[in-house]
């Protein structure tokens, strides 16, 4: 089986997030690491190859620094992998992305399962999976939870559902994935593991390599404008009243005032 | 935004024959839509409009009900074959129905379906989309602009989306007001007969089972009710995970919690567990031992609940009830429930 899995590089949530010019955040500020979906998806990756053989690559888009965890991805044991690295493709929306991603697989030739992470951490779009599979017109599923190779030609997944459900899906491969978090245990990279990384094959590719003409705002459909900090006021206020009155208030300003349920 | 007349479509989100409150909430911004369209461009949307899109069976006497929420008018394409959700089968059906209608938005209230619906629709569509929106606005020339939290909302970023065609938007639930139903207008029900029969799908749902209780891992949730010894041992713990389920979050608790095994030890939050940062965190019955907070000091908006006015937790909180626990928390939960809010 040949595996494609899509990662992608997140700032740690831990960090600090400092906007500058009201476009980015302060990558100084910034620690890098990968999307934690994308660990899931690589790991169930590597045990469908433990399973069935075969080779497991990995495509990730971004500057420089994704490389870190494109090796971090190589040291947990896939084989080799494409970094797709053009800052116009970067500025461009979820549909540039996809589409760089596509063109990718198609240089990597017959891949059997494509898997991503069913959102990334930082924006959490949960669109690129979702277009992907439309670009290539391959079956796809969403927030995977459960999946099962039978053989080299059709798969069944579980995927959640509203209401504490889960559906049992099954489709033909060549499919697209988007794994949800939880599907197994991501293995840590052991030290052999981490010195063979250094040596794997990493391919560099740009836009007018991949024959992707439609980049940046070009190819995409929203355009984005700005970005900033919510005004937040970390006022420690004290909600009065017997234990009726203070939860009726508590949950009216959750909803009403802070907007976080 | 091709077509003259405003009409802005709202899926209707149903389960087990009844629609969801958020279908009010989205009936709501789409009213907020038009009217603020209407003063920014005259000659336009003078005669905009709502439409309600359902796709489900047996919905006819709770459809009619919608004429209370300042909508239109409803397309809805009944079959048994909708009365659950089929991504794969909705999206296509929601694209003729697209073809057929040419709206000039498609919203929809963003929970586990929609995020696999609605970029599959627009993919379909070949148009743009935007998920999990908080704010969004048509300016004086007629631009679309959708407001969204990023990096576990410490951060907001603002799209404008392509003007040529037809957006996608998902609404988080949690900026969908509550809208009271005023008399029931005579609503319009279009019925479209579509058969299911002529796509041709790419997947094959085998089996609909319930989901294994392993919930969401704490340093992912965006929304933890964490507990401390305060909440009491053995069925105590109960009202937290009671809490977390109607909020859709993930439950946490104190190092006490977890030696006395209530919870595992991925669970533990602070210096010997994990660190974590949600967009909402309870911390009930928690002293606020600093051992604790480190674990929990970048969470975006903290709820404190504890019986003693002078805890330490209390410093690090943006709201805070002095107040017991199990009395707090009931109430709390009946109100959520009551007002029918679901998170992601
Ligand atoms: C090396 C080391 C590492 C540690 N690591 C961690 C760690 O990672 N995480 C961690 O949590 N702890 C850790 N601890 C333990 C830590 O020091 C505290 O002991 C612990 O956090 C206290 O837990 P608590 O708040 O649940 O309990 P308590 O401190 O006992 O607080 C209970 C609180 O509940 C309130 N209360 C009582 N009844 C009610 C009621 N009915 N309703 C509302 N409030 C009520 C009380 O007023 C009190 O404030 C560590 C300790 C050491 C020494």
């Amino acid at each position: 089986m040949k595996i494609v899995v899509c990662v992608k590089q997140v700032p740690d949530m831990e960090s600090k997030f400092v906007v500058v010019d009201n476009k980015k955040i302060d990558e100084a500020q910034i620690a890098f690491k990968m999307n934690d979906f994308d660990e899931f998806a690589v790991e169930a990756a590597l045990q469908i190859k433990e399973k069935m053989g075969g080779e497991v690559i990995i495509v990730s888009a971004g500057p420089e620094r994704v490389v870190k965890d494109i090796r971090q991805a190589f040291a947990m044991g896939a084989d080799w992998g494409i970094h797709i690295k053009d800052p116009e493709i970067d500025a461009g929306d979820s549909t540039v992305i996809a589409s760089a991603i596509h063109k990718a697989i198609e240089k990597i030739g017959d891949a059997d399962l494509v898997l991503t992470g069913v959102m990334s951490e930082d924006n959490q779009f949960t669109l690129t999976g979702v277009m992907l599979s439309h670009l290539m017109d391959i079956p796809h599923g969403t927030n995977i939870v459960k999946l099962e190779v039978a053989d080299e030609k059709s798969i069944t997944v579980n995927r959640e559902l509203e209401g504490g459900l889960n559906e049992v899906i099954e489709m033909s491969l060549p499919a697209v994935l988007s794994i949800q978090s939880g599907l197994n245990q991501p293995r840590y990279p052991t030290l052999p593991g981490i010195m063979k990384a250094k040596k794997k094959r990493l391919d560099v590719m740009t836009a007018a390599d991949l024959g992707l003409s439609e980049v940046g705002a070009a190819g995409s459909k929203t355009e984005f404008i700005k970005m900033f900090v919510p005004v937040s006021e970390h006022k420690a206020e004290i909600i009065e009243g017997d234990a009726k009155t203070a939860a009726a208030a508590l949950v009216n300003k959750l909803k009403n005032e802070a907007k976080v349920i | 935004m091709s077509s003259d007349k405003m009409n802005i479509w709202i899926l209707v989100n149903h389960r087990q024959g009844t629609v969801e409150k958020e279908t009010y909430g989205l009936a709501a911004e789409a009213q907020r839509l038009l009217t603020m369209s209407k003063q920014n461009s005259e000659e336009y949307c003078s005669d905009g409009k709502i439409t309600a899109v359902a796709l489900g069976a047996g919905l006819d006497a709770e459809l009619k009900q919608l004429g209370a929420y300042g909508i239109n008018s409803v397309v809805y394409a009944e079959g048994q074959e909708l009365a659950r959700y089929n991504g794969e089968l909705f999206a296509e059906v929601l694209l003729k129905l697209y073809e057929k209608y040419k709206p000039a938005c498609i919203l929809m209230d963003h929970n586990t379906e929609t995020s696999d619906l609605a970029p599959r629709l627009a993919s379909l569509m070949n148009t743009s989309i935007v998920t999990r929106v908080i704010d969004f606005t048509i300016s004086i020339n007629r631009e679309i602009a959708a407001t969204r939290p990023v990096s576990s909302g410490y951060l907001f970023e603002k799209f404008k989306l392509e003007r040529t065609s037809c957006p996608v938007i998902t609404l988080l639930p949690n900026v969908l007001n509550e809208t009271e139903a005023a008399e029931n207008r005579n609503i319009e029900i279009i019925n479209e007969k579509i058969d299911p029969g002529t796509f041709n799908l790419k997947t094959k749902v085998t089996e609909i089972m319930e989901a294994a209780p392993e919930d969401l891992e704490i340093d992912e949730a965006e929304i933890v009710i964490s507990g401390g010894r305060g909440v009491g041992k053995e069925e105590s713990l109960d009202i937290i995970t009671r809490l977390a389920k109607s909020l859709k979050g993930s439950v946490g608790g104190t190092r006490p919690i977890i030696d006395w095994q209530l919870l595992p030890f991925e669970r533990q939050i602070g210096q010997t567990g994990k660190v974590i940062s949600p967009r909402l965190l309870f911390a009930c019955g928690i002293s606020g031992a600093n051992e604790y907070t480190t674990g929990m000091e970048k969470s975006r908006l903290v709820v404190a609940i504890n019986t003693d006015p002078g805890a330490r937790i209390f410093k690090f909180a943006d709201l805070s009830v002095i107040g017991d626990v199990h009395e707090v928390l009931p109430r709390v939960i009946e109100k959520i429930e009551e007002r029918g809010i679901w998170n992601l």
